[in-house]
């Protein structure tokens, strides 16, 4: 399955003083990872989420902003353009039942 | 930053705050307690005795909006607000300021207010605040440790009995809804996740039954009276990040 990821540059909130700073994210295998930039995918990833879980949220009025929340942990990202938004957060919700749907199949129906 | 010296306890602080971040701010298990919550404030607590005494260590969870966890800090710390939110104290002393050039760690001499039918407690402890960066893309972390310990200054003189304690506040701030430009940040985008952990040996006798009525009403009491002054301490003043 080539086609059941996402990846490229978003603005990811960090803290107060850096503010809103642009990252690589790849969307795969059930996580969003994120890096400094695509040169150090090979250091190893910052941070990831996990998809099953996450609760995607468009912005209301902002149309290039959208939130991942699992449980207390919220990223704030921003893409480049609307297109761009719409993309991720597409790519993510289908991403998600597809996680759904594997889990399923296994364990969690059985137990 | 301040350049830090090593003094007599440097050592000692250093061990104490590393568990505390290490276990604090870890779910509880169910070996624990709930014995209050209200809002977004949990507090939970195990039941433990040696020889005879009540140790229950306690364990507690907030949230609190519009100020950071340096604010929140800083007035558990700072002795100038201490009896502002204090309640259970007859005084409060410093009584070593362990290093003049930064002074993140004071020792406290302090008189509590007597509980009847128990004797009156005095406490002596170190104090020491600081902030712990987690990594450059995230909020840095606040604690505030107080850890009991012996002083010349505070020898232990009936008919007071000392008490033993192992407190720690830890914060988190979290950007609730970042504006696009961080200079625009508001107290409205202020969250702040706090941990509250404290151990204590009253020392002496006192009743189980009555030392756990008073925990169970004092804790949330004191988390409601001390987060609901640092809101109103920071209403109308620049944030303190």
């Amino acid at each position: 399955r080539n086609n059941d990821y996402c990846k490229g540059r978003l603005f990811k909130w960090t803290n107060y003083l850096h503010g809103w700073q642009e990252r690589f994210l790849v969307l795969k295998l059930g996580f969003l990872n994120y890096y400094k930039n695509e040169y150090e995918i090979s250091l190893g990833c910052r941070g990831a989420l996990s998809v099953k879980q996450a609760l995607i949220q468009p912005h209301e009025f902002d149309d290039c902003r959208f939130d991942i929340r699992v449980n207390d942990s919220v990223w704030y990202l921003r893409a480049h353009n609307s297109d761009d938004r719409e993309r991720w957060v597409q790519a993510l919700e289908e991403h998600k039942i597809l996680c759904k749907a594997e889990s399923g199949y296994g364990s969690e129906t059985n137990l | 930053t301040a350049k830090h010296k090593s003094h007599r306890l440097s050592n000692e602080i250093e061990r104490i705050v590393q568990d505390h971040l290490k276990y604090d701010r870890e779910n509880v298990s169910d070996l624990w307690e709930l014995i209050h919550h209200e809002g977004e404030m949990k507090v939970y607590r195990r039941e433990v005795e040696e020889n005879g005494i009540v140790v229950d260590p306690l364990k507690c969870f907030h949230t609190v909006k519009g100020v950071t966890g340096r604010e929140i800090c800083h007035y558990f710390f700072d002795p100038t607000y201490r009896m502002d939110w204090e309640t259970t104290l007859d005084s409060t002393k410093v009584i070593e300021t362990l290093d003049k050039d930064n002074p993140d760690t004071l020792i406290f001499f302090q008189l509590h207010k007597r509980v009847w039918p128990s004797a009156q407690r005095d406490s002596c402890f170190w104090s020491h605040i600081r902030c712990v960066s987690t990594g450059e893309e995230d909020q840095p972390l606040w604690i505030v440790v107080n850890y009991t310990t012996d002083h010349a200054q505070a020898p232990i003189k009936s008919p007071f009995v000392r008490l033993v304690a192992n407190v720690a506040l830890t914060c988190e701030t979290q950007i609730i809804e970042p504006p696009l430009n961080p200079k625009d940040i508001k107290r409205e985008n202020l969250l702040c996740k706090l941990t509250y952990v404290a151990f204590v040996n009253p020392g002496g006798w006192a009743p189980a039954a009555a030392l756990r009525a008073i925990a169970k009403r004092e804790y949330p009491k004191f988390l409601k009276r001390f987060t609901s002054y640092v809101i109103e301490q920071t209403r109308d003043q620049p944030i303190l990040f």
